[in-house]
Protein backbone atom coordinates (compact mmCIF):
# COMPACT_ATOMS: atom_id res chain seq x y z
CA UNK A 1 0.00 0.00 0.00
CA UNK A 2 1.28 3.42 -0.95
CA UNK A 3 0.61 6.66 1.16
CA UNK A 4 1.53 9.93 -0.06
CA UNK A 5 3.33 12.26 2.14
CA UNK A 6 5.54 15.51 0.90
CA UNK A 7 6.79 16.01 4.40
CA UNK A 8 10.19 18.42 4.24
CA UNK A 9 13.43 16.66 5.36
CA UNK A 10 13.78 19.75 7.59
CA UNK A 11 10.40 19.48 9.25
CA UNK A 12 12.22 19.76 12.71
CA UNK A 13 13.39 23.13 12.27
CA UNK A 14 10.33 24.15 9.98
CA UNK A 15 7.51 23.32 12.40
CA UNK A 16 9.51 26.06 15.17
CA UNK A 17 10.13 28.53 12.73
CA UNK A 18 6.52 28.71 11.25
CA UNK A 19 5.78 28.96 14.63
CA UNK A 20 7.80 31.77 15.03
CA UNK A 21 6.71 33.38 12.09
CA UNK A 22 3.04 33.16 13.54
CA UNK A 23 4.19 34.86 16.77
CA UNK A 24 5.99 38.06 14.65
CA UNK A 25 3.41 38.34 12.84
CA UNK A 26 0.47 38.65 15.53
CA UNK A 27 3.43 40.56 17.52
CA UNK A 28 4.15 43.10 14.51
CA UNK A 29 7.66 42.08 15.25
CA UNK A 30 9.69 42.45 11.98
CA UNK A 31 12.74 40.13 11.79
CA UNK A 32 15.86 40.14 9.45
CA UNK A 33 18.21 36.89 9.46
CA UNK A 34 21.84 38.59 8.30
CA UNK A 35 24.07 36.47 7.33
CA UNK A 36 27.82 36.51 5.89
CA UNK A 37 31.34 34.86 5.38
CA UNK A 38 33.09 35.94 9.01
CA UNK A 39 34.83 39.29 8.86
CA UNK A 40 32.51 40.80 6.00
CA UNK A 41 30.94 43.55 8.33
CA UNK A 42 28.14 42.38 10.11
CA UNK A 43 28.70 43.56 14.13
CA UNK A 44 30.44 46.72 12.95
CA UNK A 45 26.99 47.04 10.49
CA UNK A 46 24.58 46.42 13.51
CA UNK A 47 26.83 48.31 15.88
CA UNK A 48 26.34 51.89 13.73
CA UNK A 49 23.00 50.98 12.29
CA UNK A 50 21.48 50.47 16.19
CA UNK A 51 23.02 53.65 16.62
CA UNK A 52 20.81 55.27 14.16
CA UNK A 53 17.72 53.60 15.09
CA UNK A 54 17.17 53.27 18.88
CA UNK A 55 15.15 56.58 19.13
CA UNK A 56 13.00 55.64 16.70
CA UNK A 57 12.18 51.83 16.89
CA UNK A 58 12.59 48.96 20.06
CA UNK A 59 15.02 46.65 18.81
CA UNK A 60 16.23 43.37 20.03
CA UNK A 61 19.29 41.21 18.69
CA UNK A 62 20.36 37.43 18.43
CA UNK A 63 24.03 37.35 17.19
CA UNK A 64 25.13 33.37 16.83
CA UNK A 65 29.01 32.79 17.14
CA UNK A 66 30.78 29.14 17.71
CA UNK A 67 32.24 30.90 20.55
CA UNK A 68 32.72 33.85 23.29
CA UNK A 69 30.42 36.87 23.37
CA UNK A 70 32.91 39.79 22.14
CA UNK A 71 29.99 40.51 19.35
CA UNK A 72 26.69 40.72 21.72
CA UNK A 73 28.89 42.99 23.97
CA UNK A 74 29.82 45.33 20.94
CA UNK A 75 26.49 45.84 19.78
CA UNK A 76 24.94 46.05 23.27
CA UNK A 77 27.10 48.98 24.04
CA UNK A 78 25.37 50.60 21.00
CA UNK A 79 22.31 50.32 23.83
CA UNK A 80 20.22 47.33 22.20
CA UNK A 81 19.59 44.22 24.26
CA UNK A 82 21.47 42.08 22.38
CA UNK A 83 21.78 37.91 23.59
CA UNK A 84 24.71 36.18 22.60
CA UNK A 85 24.27 32.36 20.97
CA UNK A 86 27.09 29.63 21.57
CA UNK A 87 26.40 27.07 18.85
CA UNK A 88 29.76 25.02 20.55
CA UNK A 89 30.55 23.91 16.81
CA UNK A 90 27.38 24.11 15.25
CA UNK A 91 27.89 26.56 12.23
CA UNK A 92 24.57 28.09 11.50
CA UNK A 93 21.92 29.03 13.85
CA UNK A 94 18.06 27.04 13.75
CA UNK A 95 14.98 27.41 14.93
CA UNK A 96 15.30 25.84 17.75
CA UNK A 97 17.91 27.96 19.01
CA UNK A 98 15.66 31.17 17.99
CA UNK A 99 13.17 30.04 20.40
CA UNK A 100 15.18 29.55 23.39
CA UNK A 101 16.67 33.18 23.03
CA UNK A 102 13.47 34.78 22.67
CA UNK A 103 12.20 33.83 26.33
CA UNK A 104 14.91 36.55 27.16
CA UNK A 105 13.40 39.14 25.26
CA UNK A 106 10.04 41.49 26.14
CA UNK A 107 8.50 40.16 22.94
CA UNK A 108 5.16 42.61 23.26
CA UNK A 109 7.59 45.38 23.36
CA UNK A 110 9.69 44.98 20.28
CA UNK A 111 9.56 46.48 16.61
CA UNK A 112 12.59 44.41 14.99
CA UNK A 113 14.68 41.64 15.76
CA UNK A 114 17.58 41.19 14.47
CA UNK A 115 19.75 38.03 14.14
CA UNK A 116 23.33 37.67 13.10
CA UNK A 117 24.05 34.20 11.88
CA UNK A 118 27.32 32.48 12.91
CA UNK A 119 29.73 33.53 10.05
CA UNK A 120 29.65 31.33 7.24
CA UNK A 121 28.62 31.52 3.33
CA UNK A 122 27.27 28.00 2.83
CA UNK A 123 24.82 27.10 6.15
CA UNK A 124 22.78 29.58 7.33
CA UNK A 125 20.70 30.24 4.33
CA UNK A 126 19.58 26.83 4.29
CA UNK A 127 17.26 26.89 7.45
CA UNK A 128 14.31 28.74 7.81
CA UNK A 129 14.42 31.09 11.39
CA UNK A 130 11.00 31.97 10.99
CA UNK A 131 12.57 35.92 8.91
CA UNK A 132 11.07 38.21 6.86
CA UNK A 133 13.82 38.58 5.43
CA UNK A 134 17.49 36.96 4.55
CA UNK A 135 20.39 39.92 4.30
CA UNK A 136 23.83 39.08 2.82
CA UNK A 137 26.82 40.66 3.65
CA UNK A 138 29.45 40.73 0.54
CA UNK A 139 32.61 42.70 1.41
CA UNK A 140 34.85 44.37 -1.12
CA UNK A 141 37.77 42.67 0.24
CA UNK A 142 36.45 39.26 -0.31
CA UNK A 143 36.30 39.70 -4.10
CA UNK A 144 33.67 39.92 -6.33
CA UNK A 145 33.79 36.40 -7.41
CA UNK A 146 31.69 35.27 -4.46
CA UNK A 147 27.96 35.73 -5.59
CA UNK A 148 28.78 32.88 -8.16
CA UNK A 149 30.85 30.66 -5.85
CA UNK A 150 27.91 30.81 -3.44
CA UNK A 151 24.77 31.44 -5.40
CA UNK A 152 22.72 29.16 -2.76
CA UNK A 153 22.92 31.97 -0.28
CA UNK A 154 22.56 34.70 -2.75
CA UNK A 155 19.72 33.11 -4.69
CA UNK A 156 18.10 32.89 -1.61
CA UNK A 157 18.64 36.81 0.01
CA UNK A 158 16.34 39.57 -0.16
CA UNK A 159 18.67 41.87 0.02
CA UNK A 160 22.52 42.43 -0.11
CA UNK A 161 24.96 44.77 1.10
CA UNK A 162 27.57 45.47 -0.07
CA UNK A 163 30.37 46.15 2.40
CA UNK A 164 33.98 47.99 3.11
CA UNK A 165 33.45 50.25 -0.19
CA UNK A 166 35.81 52.60 1.09
CA UNK A 167 38.69 50.05 0.34
CA UNK A 168 37.53 49.66 -3.29
CA UNK A 169 40.81 51.55 -3.97
CA UNK A 170 42.92 48.81 -2.63
CA UNK A 171 41.24 46.02 -4.05
CA UNK A 172 40.42 44.63 -7.43
CA UNK A 173 36.86 44.35 -6.57
CA UNK A 174 34.27 45.29 -9.61
CA UNK A 175 31.04 46.54 -8.47
CA UNK A 176 29.69 46.62 -11.96
CA UNK A 177 30.23 42.43 -12.37
CA UNK A 178 29.36 41.92 -8.42
CA UNK A 179 26.24 43.58 -9.06
CA UNK A 180 25.88 41.97 -12.40
CA UNK A 181 26.40 38.46 -10.90
CA UNK A 182 23.89 38.97 -8.28
CA UNK A 183 21.23 40.35 -10.53
CA UNK A 184 21.57 37.26 -12.66
CA UNK A 185 21.06 34.82 -9.76
CA UNK A 186 18.53 36.83 -7.80
CA UNK A 187 17.17 39.48 -10.18
CA UNK A 188 14.82 40.53 -7.29
CA UNK A 189 17.41 41.06 -4.51
CA UNK A 190 17.85 45.07 -3.35
CA UNK A 191 21.26 46.12 -2.88
CA UNK A 192 22.95 48.25 -1.18
CA UNK A 193 26.43 49.80 -1.21
CA UNK A 194 28.24 51.13 2.16
CA UNK A 195 30.80 51.53 4.29
CA UNK A 196 29.77 50.23 7.69
CA UNK A 197 32.20 52.00 9.60
CA UNK A 198 30.53 55.49 7.81
CA UNK A 199 27.58 55.55 9.47
CA UNK A 200 26.35 58.31 6.57
CA UNK A 201 26.44 55.28 4.22
CA UNK A 202 24.19 53.50 6.02
CA UNK A 203 20.54 55.87 5.63
CA UNK A 204 19.36 54.17 2.87
CA UNK A 205 19.61 50.84 4.55
CA UNK A 206 18.05 52.47 7.58
CA UNK A 207 15.47 53.87 5.65
CA UNK A 208 14.68 50.68 3.72
CA UNK A 209 14.25 48.66 7.27
CA UNK A 210 11.78 51.35 9.16
CA UNK A 211 9.68 50.86 5.72
CA UNK A 212 9.71 47.29 6.40
CA UNK A 213 9.45 47.82 10.25
CA UNK A 214 6.49 49.64 9.65
CA UNK A 215 4.28 47.98 7.19
CA UNK A 216 4.89 45.10 9.69
CA UNK A 217 2.90 46.51 12.26
CA UNK A 218 0.31 47.67 9.91
CA UNK A 219 -0.43 43.87 9.46
CA UNK A 220 -1.42 43.75 13.27
CA UNK A 221 -4.85 44.60 14.20
CA UNK B 1 25.46 19.40 3.34
CA UNK B 2 23.93 18.03 7.22
CA UNK B 3 22.89 15.05 5.47
CA UNK B 4 23.68 12.79 8.93
CA UNK B 5 21.13 15.38 10.89
CA UNK B 6 19.10 15.14 7.98
CA UNK B 7 19.00 11.17 8.01
CA UNK B 8 18.34 11.12 11.33
CA UNK B 9 15.48 13.45 11.50
CA UNK B 10 14.29 11.49 8.49
CA UNK B 11 14.53 8.26 10.60
CA UNK B 12 12.75 9.93 13.64
CA UNK B 13 9.37 10.92 11.30
CA UNK B 14 9.80 7.37 9.60
CA UNK B 15 9.47 5.51 13.45
CA UNK B 16 7.07 7.64 14.67
CA UNK B 17 5.09 7.37 11.54
CA UNK B 18 5.17 3.90 12.07
CA UNK B 19 3.82 4.19 15.43
CA UNK B 20 1.03 6.72 15.16
CA UNK B 21 -0.56 5.06 11.97
CA UNK B 22 0.12 1.28 13.15
CA UNK B 23 2.22 1.02 9.98
CA UNK B 24 5.03 -1.04 8.90
CA UNK B 25 7.42 1.07 6.25
CA UNK B 26 8.95 -1.07 3.64
CA UNK B 27 10.04 1.42 0.93
CA UNK B 28 10.45 5.10 1.24
CA UNK B 29 10.80 7.48 -1.70
CA UNK B 30 12.59 10.75 -0.72
CA UNK B 31 12.27 13.76 -3.40
CA UNK B 32 15.80 15.74 -3.32
CA UNK B 33 16.11 18.74 -5.66
CA UNK B 34 19.50 19.02 -7.93
CA UNK B 35 20.14 22.59 -6.01
CA UNK B 36 18.88 21.58 -2.65
CA UNK B 37 22.57 21.50 -1.01
CA UNK B 38 21.99 17.95 -0.56
CA UNK B 39 23.98 15.25 -1.69
CA UNK B 40 22.16 12.06 -2.41
CA UNK B 41 24.90 9.97 -1.74
CA UNK B 42 25.87 11.32 1.17
CA UNK B 43 22.04 11.11 2.39
CA UNK B 44 22.30 7.40 0.92
CA UNK B 45 25.35 6.17 3.16
CA UNK B 46 24.12 8.76 6.27
CA UNK B 47 20.80 6.79 6.39
CA UNK B 48 22.58 2.91 6.08
CA UNK B 49 24.33 3.78 9.06
CA UNK B 50 21.63 5.36 11.15
CA UNK B 51 19.20 2.72 10.21
CA UNK B 52 21.95 -0.30 10.50
CA UNK B 53 21.45 -0.48 14.59
CA UNK B 54 17.41 -0.44 13.61
CA UNK B 55 15.69 -3.70 12.74
CA UNK B 56 14.15 -2.56 9.79
CA UNK B 57 13.73 -3.90 6.21
CA UNK B 58 13.67 -0.11 4.97
CA UNK B 59 14.24 0.67 0.92
CA UNK B 60 14.91 4.31 0.37
CA UNK B 61 14.47 5.10 -3.26
CA UNK B 62 15.52 8.95 -4.68
CA UNK B 63 13.73 11.51 -7.19
CA UNK B 64 16.16 13.57 -8.34
CA UNK B 65 14.59 17.18 -9.64
CA UNK B 66 16.46 19.09 -11.98
CA UNK B 67 16.21 23.28 -11.99
CA UNK B 68 13.07 23.89 -14.06
CA UNK B 69 12.54 28.48 -14.46
CA UNK B 70 9.48 29.98 -15.93
CA UNK B 71 10.16 33.89 -17.02
CA UNK B 72 7.15 35.86 -15.77
CA UNK B 73 8.17 38.27 -18.44
CA UNK B 74 7.37 35.21 -21.42
CA UNK B 75 6.25 32.46 -19.25
CA UNK B 76 8.72 30.14 -21.07
CA UNK B 77 9.71 27.42 -19.04
CA UNK B 78 12.85 25.77 -19.11
CA UNK B 79 15.33 23.81 -17.27
CA UNK B 80 19.34 25.48 -16.09
CA UNK B 81 22.22 22.87 -15.22
CA UNK B 82 23.75 26.03 -12.90
CA UNK B 83 22.54 29.19 -11.49
CA UNK B 84 22.81 31.72 -14.11
CA UNK B 85 19.45 32.14 -14.10
CA UNK B 86 18.57 34.38 -17.53
CA UNK B 87 15.57 33.48 -19.69
CA UNK B 88 16.37 30.67 -22.90
CA UNK B 89 13.92 32.03 -24.70
CA UNK B 90 14.27 36.32 -24.21
CA UNK B 91 17.15 36.63 -21.56
CA UNK B 92 14.50 38.29 -19.16
CA UNK B 93 15.88 38.16 -15.04
CA UNK B 94 12.32 37.83 -13.77
CA UNK B 95 12.24 34.06 -13.01
CA UNK B 96 10.22 31.70 -10.75
CA UNK B 97 11.38 28.32 -9.43
CA UNK B 98 9.41 25.34 -10.24
CA UNK B 99 11.73 23.26 -8.85
CA UNK B 100 14.98 22.13 -7.72
CA UNK B 101 15.43 22.79 -4.10
CA UNK B 102 12.85 19.83 -3.19
CA UNK B 103 14.08 18.41 0.47
CA UNK B 104 11.25 15.91 0.60
CA UNK B 105 9.59 12.60 2.32
CA UNK B 106 7.28 11.75 -1.02
CA UNK B 107 5.85 8.71 -0.28
CA UNK B 108 5.97 5.20 1.66
CA UNK B 109 4.98 1.86 0.60
CA UNK B 110 3.97 -0.54 3.30
CA UNK B 111 1.31 -2.40 5.14
CA UNK B 112 -0.61 -2.05 7.65
CA UNK B 113 -0.60 -3.67 10.83
CA UNK B 114 -3.13 -5.03 13.00
CA UNK B 115 -3.66 -3.71 16.41
CA UNK B 116 -1.10 -2.09 18.56
CA UNK B 117 0.78 -5.50 19.12
CA UNK B 118 2.99 -5.49 17.21
CA UNK B 119 6.39 -5.47 19.07
CA UNK B 120 8.67 -3.73 16.85
CA UNK B 121 6.12 -0.47 16.44
CA UNK B 122 6.10 -0.66 20.16
CA UNK B 123 9.68 -0.50 21.05
CA UNK B 124 9.89 2.50 18.56
CA UNK B 125 13.21 0.35 17.38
Amino acid sequence: MKVKIVQSLLQGNDVIANSLREEFKRKGIFVFNIISSPGAGKTTLLENFAKIIIGRLKVGVIVGDIEDSVDAQRIESSGVKTIQLNTKGACHLDAGMIKTALIDFDVDNLDLLIIENVGNLVCPSDFDLGEDMKIVVLSTTEGDDKPKKYPGTFFKADAVIINKIDLLDFTNFSLEKAKNDIKTINYKAKIFEISAVKPETLYDFANFILDKVRWKKSLVF
Amino acid sequence: MHEASIAESIVDFLLNYEKDNSFLIKVITLEIGKFSGVNIDSLNFCLDVVTNTLKRDWSFNFVERPLVLRCNDCLFEFESEGFYLLCKKCNGYNLSTISGFEMNILELEGEEIEGKDCPILASGK
